[in-house]
C-alpha cells in the first residue's frame, strides 16, 4: 500500500509517537535473534515496520531526520545475524533494503554515515551468509559506497579493509560458477572497476582478481549487456596494464525491486 | 346460499364490511396520526358492541379480538382523554370481556401523531410522551491528545531466565571483520565531537553533561553490576564434578568477560539511545506544555532503547570472551582438552543469556545518571 501515498513518509515521520511505536516492533524482536527462534510471523510483522521505515528512508524531506536520529543503527543486529532460515533471510533483506534505500540518494550524506557507523562489514556479510537476492542488494550498497570518493578511499586505506571487500567479491564470483546471476555479476565487475582508480586497490587487485573473470568464465552473461561487458573489458585492460583510466562511467545499475 | 348462513341482517352487514376492505385498523392508524380518535372510538364501539349477541363475531373471533388489542393498546397510552378512555371501559364491559386478559397490541408505537391542537390527548406533561432529543455533535470539541509512552522492557533477569537454552556442540563463527580491523576502525572514524557532548548544537558543549569517554569510567559501570540474586545454572551433566566448583568458576570468568566487554558496549548504547531520544521526543512532544511529562517519557524510552540496544550487542563479544576465560579456568582443573570443550560450551549456552541480561541493567540505569539535554 505505500505505492499509493507518495507523502506517506512526512506523515509517518510527524504524527505523534509512530516512528517510536516502529522502535518499539523492532528491539521486541531483539531476544530472539540468538539464539535463532524468530518465527515466519514475527519476522513477517517487524518486515513491515521495516517498509514503512523504508519509506521515511527514501523520501527527501525525511531522510536527514532518519539519519540524524539514528534509526538504522537499530538494524545492526539484524544485518550480522548468521542464520540462513527464512524468516532471517526475510529480515536480512528487508533490513539491506531500509539501507538501500537510503543510499540512493546523492550527496554524501548518507555515505559519510555508512562508513561511521561501520555498515560496511555488515554488508560484507550479507555478501558472504545471505540469498543471491540479499547478496545483490548489499553488493548495491557497496557500490555506491565506492562510487563515493569517500568511500573509495575508506576501502582502499588499510589492507584488512581491502582484503575483507575483495574477499567478499571473490568469493561470491567463485560461488556463481554454477548458476550466475547476471545483474549480482554487474554489480561487482562495476565495484571492481571503481577500485582500480585508487593505485592501491589497482594494485592489489592485480593478484587478486578472480581468475573466472579472467578466463571468459562469464561471456556467455556479459554479451547480453553491453554495459557490463564495457565495464568488464575496462576492468581487464586496467589491470592487465597497471594504468589507470579517467573517470569511472556513469552509473546505469539500479535498486533491484525489494 | 349466502343468505341460509346468516340469522339477520347484523350478520350481514359485518360480513360485507369486512369482505369490502372495512379495515378498523388502518383507520385507527390514520385518526390517531391525525388527532381523530374522537370519532373513531365511538364508530368502533358501535359497531362492535352488537357482536356479543352475534355467533359469528363474539369474542374471541380473532378479528373482532384483534381490534380490541388495538382499544387497549391506545387505552393505554399517556395522557389520553378521559372520554375516550370511558368508551373504551364501556365497550369492553358490553362485551363482557376483561380488560386486563386482552394482550395490548404494538401498532402505534412507530406513528408520529401530530401533536398541536389534538383533541384526542390532554396538554400537560406533552413534553414526557416525545422521544429524546438527539444532542448534536458539537463540531467545535477537540478530541484529547493521548500520549502513549513506550512501556519498560520485561524485566530483564526474568527474560534472560526463561529464555530457551539450546546446547550447541559447535562454537558460533566467528564474524567479520577481524578484531585488529575493528580497532583501526574506531581509531580512524570516532569524531571528538560525537562523543563528547549530546545537546543540541545552540548549547554549549562545555555547559552541559557530557556523555564523553571518561564518564564510562570501569569502576562505575562495575558498581552498577546487580549481585545480590545472581544464580548461575549448573547443567546436571556437570554435577559429577561437584556443581559447587563450577559456580564458583562462572562467577569468576562472568566477571571478568563483563568487565572486559562492558565499557564499548554501554558507551555505544547509550550514545546511539540517548541521540535517537533527543531526536525523536522533540519531535513528538514540541506542544507539550509539562515539563515533567516531557521528561518522563525521554527517560522510559532511552532505557529502554539502551537496555535493548546493549543486551543484544553484547551477546557475541560476551560469548568470545567468556569461553576464554572458562577454558582457561576449567583447564585449572582437568586434564583432557575435549571435556574443557564441552563443559565450556555447556557453561556459556547456560549462562550467556544471564550475563546479557546484566549488562542491559547496567545500560538502563547508567542512561539514568544523565538528564537528557532536550532544550
Amino acid at each position: 500500500k505505500r505505492e499509493m501515498f507518495p507523502d506517506l513518509a512526512p506523515l509517518l515521520w510527524h504524527s505523534f509517537g509512530t516512528i517510536i511505536v516502529l522502535l518499539q516492533e523492532i528491539i521486541v524482536v531483539y531476544p530472539v535473534l540468538s539464539p535463532p527462534t524468530l518465527s515466519l510471523l514475527a519476522s513477517s510483522r517487524v518486515c513491515n515496520a521495516l517498509a514503512l521505515l523504508q519509506c521515511v528512508a527514501s523520501h527527501p524531506e525525511t531522510r536527514s531526520h532518519f539519519l540524524k536520529a539514528h534509526i538504522p543503527l537499530y538494524l545492526c543486529s539484524f544485518l550480522e545475524n548468521t542464520s540462513k532460515t527464512r524468516p532471517f533471510e526475510y529480515l536480512r533483506l528487508t533490513s539491506l533494503g531500509v539501507i538501500g534505500a537510503l543510499v540512493k540518494a546523492e550527496g554524501t550524506e548518507v555515505i559519510n554515515f555508512l562508513l561511521q557507523y561501520e555498515f560496511v562489514p555488515l554488508c560484507l556479510h550479507a555478501m558472504a551468509v545471505g540469498s543471491e537476492l540479499s547478496k545483490t542488494v548489499a553488493t548495491f550498497i557497496i557500490e555506491k559506497i565506492v562510487l563515493d570518493d569517500a568511500g573509495l578511499g575508506y576501502i582502499c586505506a588499510t589492507a584488512d579493509r581491502f582484503f575483507a571487500v575483495g574477499t567478499a567479491l571473490a568469493g561470491m564470483v567463485t560461488s556463481m560458477d554454477d548458476k550466475p546471476s547476471p545483474r549480482l555479476l554487474k554489480h561487482i565487475i562495476h565495484c571492481y572497476l571503481r577500485i582500480t582508480d585508487n593505485p592501491r586497490g589497482l594494485e592489489a587487485l592485480q593478484t587478486c582478481l578472480p581468475t573466472t573473470l579472467i578466463d571468459g568464465t562469464f561471456n556467455n552473461l556479459t554479451k547480453d549487456d553491453p554495459t557490463m561487458q564495457q565495464w568488464l573489458q575496462e576492468l581487464l585492460v586496467k589491470v592487465r596494464s597497471g594504468k589507470m583510466g579517467g573517470l569511472p562511467p556513469p552509473v546505469q545499475g539500479h535498486m533491484p525491486r525489494v | 346460499m349466502i343468505y341460509a348462513e346468516f340469522n339477520c341482517h347484523y350478520d350481514l352487514f359485518m360480513y360485507y364490511s369486512s369482505c369490502h376492505g372495512l379495515f378498523i385498523s388502518i383507520l385507527f392508524f390514520q385518526a390517531y396520526e391525525r388527532g381523530l380518535m374522537i370519532a373513531i372510538i365511538p364508530f368502533t364501539s358501535k359497531i362492535l358492541e352488537p357482536c356479543q349477541s352475534s355467533i359469528a363475531y363474539r369474542p374471541p373471533n380473532p378479528w373482532t379480538m384483534g381490534i380490541l388489542s388495538l382499544l387497549v393498546e391506545i387505552y393505554n397510552l399517556p395522557n389520553l382523554k378521559m372520554n375516550l378512555k370511558f368508551d373504551i371501559e364501556v365497550l369492553f364491559k358490553n362485551l363482557s370481556v376483561d380488560m386486563k386478559d386482552v394482550k395490548p397490541s404494538s401498532l402505534l408505537k412507530d406513528r408520529i401523531r401530530q401533536i398541536e391542537g389534538n383533541p384526542d390527548f390532554s396538554n400537560k406533561d406533552v413534553s414526557a410522551s416525545q422521544a429524546p432529543v438527539v444532542a448534536e455533535v458539537s463540531s467545535g470539541v477537540m478530541p484529547t491528545i493521548n500520549h502513549v509512552e513506550p512501556q519498560p522492557e520485561i524485566n530483564s533477569t526474568s527474560r534472560a531466565t526463561s529464555l530457551p537454552n539450546m546446547l550447541s556442540q559447535y562454537a558460533a563463527p566467528l564474524r567479520l571483520p577481524t578484531n585488529n580491523m575493528v580497532e583501526d576502525d574506531k581509531s580512524a572514524l570516532i569524531m571528538p565531537e560525537q562523543v563528547s557532548s549530546l545537546g543540541l548544537s545552540q548549547v554549549s558543549p562545555s555547559q552541559t553533561p557530557s556523555l564523553s569517554s571518561s564518564s564510562f569510567s570501569l569502576s562505575q559501570l562495575i558498581a552498577a553490576i546487580p549481585r545480590a540474586d545472581i544464580y548461575f545454572r549448573i547443567n546436571e551433566k556437570l554435577s559429577s564434578f561437584g556443581s559447587l566448583q563450577y559456580s564458583k568458576i562462572m562467577d569468576m570468568a562472568l566477571d571478568k568477560a563483563i568487565k572486559e566487554i562492558i565499557g564499548p558496549v554501554i558507551q555505544r548504547s547509550v550514545t546511539i539511545a540517548s541521540r535517537t531520544t533527543k531526536e525523536l521526543i522533540l519531535k513528538d512532544y514540541a506542544m507539550e506544555a509539562d515539563d515533567s511529562a516531557v521528561s518522563r517519557s525521554a527517560h522510559l524510552m532511552v532505557g529502554t532503547l539502551a537496555g535493548s540496544l546493549a543486551h543484544v550487542t553484547s551477546k557475541e563479544p560476551l560469548r568470545v570472551a567468556l569461553s576464554s576465560h572458562l577454558r582457561s579456568l576449567i583447564q585449572g582443573i582437568t586434564n583432557n582438552t575435549e571435556s574443557t570443550e564441552q563443559i565450556m560450551l555447556i557453561l556459556v549456552n547456560d549462562n550467556l543469556d544471564l550475563g546479557c541480561a546484566l549488562i542491559e541493567t547496567v545500560a538502563t540505569r547508567k542512561v539514568g545518571l544523565y538528564s537528557l539535554p532536550l532544550y
